[in-house]
């Protein structure tokens, strides 16, 4: 019985959700210049810790059968929400890390990118860790239906 | 359920403390090596969540956003806690059990240190009755759960045992280097999908999950020998043996028919011609069981897979350790001789199974 892999699924999902999820409170504390209350080293390292997320996802773009087993379902289900292919889906990544990465160089990282741009950047790794939270979900439900 | 993030957090902590109770309570062993890491890691989280509450009411302007980010929090940290719970449950569980299945759980125990040896692994295993074979994570690398049947019982326990390999297999992934399918399996895995010019994307997934079951089975194979085809040939059994995924794979498991092609072929590879004979004889139904149903057996059944992709499954499992393949057979067909230490149970349970031995 492939329980095994079920729960590890779910446990790698519940993890890569969370390290989004910081990466999107990373933004807000930006957006609201609180970045001393929790210190630039922590907040750059969430972003950081997103950043290798999605560059994970776009070297499967490059790749079908490059072997990152764990991400390939996330990889699916991101071109799936957004209805991309995997070449339509790289410049969407590719601006997400551009972003990220803006914001873990710049001194003042509440002015280096526009409103418009954070916004754009939070929906995108929203959307990304709304499809984790969904995988969470479906393993989830196939446990429960398994008691474990 | 609570409306705001306060009451959310609020009923987390009172939870938490009722596992503190939990864990106080005489009668149940559980182990601070099960426990601490887990609810270091939740009190961080409770913390963090705890910090950013606080930051919450110290924001102005429009702070939805940074809200619905700690709801999220909130919920990965109800789900670790239910997984806490859970955990201890699985505790309290084998203790109700183990004075009605101490001798069950004992065998459990000793064919798992059994196989530890030729996989150099070591780990707790925590039996539990429930209603299947299966293995659960409690610590990866530590601890883990194995569900036995409701039914098992020392007079069954041989038939049972090599099973257990298959799930002990599920384990050694953890103590693999990368979870990422090996590159001499995701070559032809390559190979194999990229002829389907509709489907590729299916056969590429369906291709993972079965490398990891195949995985398994060639390891129950190397380290039960014999008696692990019997064992799960009685355990396979479905209306269509050679049934393919759909468009959208949620079947895991390789077709049954595949599964037995690879684990007799792997048999006849390591072992002595004799044991291959008598696991054939043994299984013999199961091949009748093939054969009737023989028509569900589509053209494109064996356009999903080829002999290199088997072949490459068991040359990355040989490379994961050395089995003892050699002192298992001398054990089951040298009865007289003594037997290793390390193979007692194995071999025990082949002369079992395989009668004419």
């Amino acid at each position: 019985m492939s329980l095994w892999r079920v729960q590890h699924e779910k446990e790698t999902y519940t993890d890569l959700s969370r390290s989004l999820n910081k990466a999107l409170k990373a933004i807000s504390i930006i957006r609201h210049d609180a970045v001393d209350r929790y210190g630039r080293d922590s907040i750059q390292q969430q972003l950081k810790d997103a950043d290798e997320i999605i560059n994970r996802l776009l070297e499967i773009s490059h790749d079908p059968y490059y072997t990152d087993e764990e991400l390939q379902p996330l990889y699916n289900g991101v071109k799936n929400a957004w209805r991309d292919s995997d070449d339509t889906i790289r410049p969407d990544l590719q601006n997400i890390i551009s972003s990220l990465q803006s914001l873990q160089d710049s001194t003042q990282p509440s002015h280096a990118l526009s409103d418009t741009e954070l916004d754009r950047l939070k929906n995108r790794l929203e959307d990304i860790r709304d499809v984790a939270n969904e995988t969470v979900e479906e393993n989830k439900q196939a446990l429960r239906g398994n008691f474990a | 359920m609570p409306e705001t993030v306060d009451e959310k957090l609020s009923d987390l902590e009172t939870r938490r403390d009722c596992i503190d109770e939990r864990l106080a309570a005489d009668g149940v062993p559980t182990p601070d090596n099960v426990f601490d890491p887990l609810l270091a890691d939740f009190d961080t989280l409770l913390n963090e969540i705890r910090f950013d509450i606080e930051t919450l009411a110290t924001l102005s302007g429009d702070t939805s956003d940074f809200y619905e980010e700690i709801c999220s929090d909130l919920w990965d940290a109800h789900s670790n806690l239910q997984k806490i719970e859970k955990i201890i449950s699985y505790y309290e569980l084998h203790t109700a059990q183990e004075s009605d299945k101490t001798a069950v759980f004992d065998n459990v125990r000793t064919v798992v240190d059994e196989l530890c040896h030729p996989l150099g692994v070591d780990f707790d295993i925590i039996p539990i009755c429930w209603n299947q074979t299966a293995l659960v994570t409690f610590i990866p690398e530590a601890v883990y759960g194995l569900w036995l049947p409701r039914n098992i019982s020392t007079a069954s326990f041989n038939e049972f045992a090599p099973l257990i390999a298959h799930e002990i297999a599920h384990v050694t992934r953890d103590y693999r280097e990368s979870y990422a399918l090996p590159d001499t399996v995701n070559q032809e895995r390559r190979r194999i999908a990229s002829e389907f010019d509709d489907r590729e994307k299916t056969v590429t997934n369906a291709l993972s999950y079965w490398y990891e079951e195949l995985y398994c089975d060639t390891i129950g194979t190397l380290t039960f020998g014999p008696a692990y085809v019997v064992s799960l040939t009685r355990r396979l059994f479905s209306d269509n043996p050679y049934k393919l995924p759909a468009r959208q794979v949620k079947q895991k498991h390789p077709p049954d028919a595949l599964r037995y092609r690879h684990v007799m072929n792997t048999l006849a590879d390591e072992f002595p011609e004799e044991l291959h004979r008598l696991a054939e004889k043994e299984t013999a139904d199961f091949g009748d069981h093939l054969d009737q149903l023989s028509a569900k057996r589509t053209p494109e059944y064996t356009d999903w897979w080829n002999d290199r992709f088997l072949d490459a499954i068991t040359e990355d499992t040989k490379q994961f350790f050395t089995p003892d393949t050699g002192e298992l057979a001398d054990a089951i067909t040298q009865p007289e001789t003594d037997t290793a230490d390390t193979v007692t149970l194995r071999a025990r349970a082949n002369r079992n199974l395989l009668e004419t031995v």
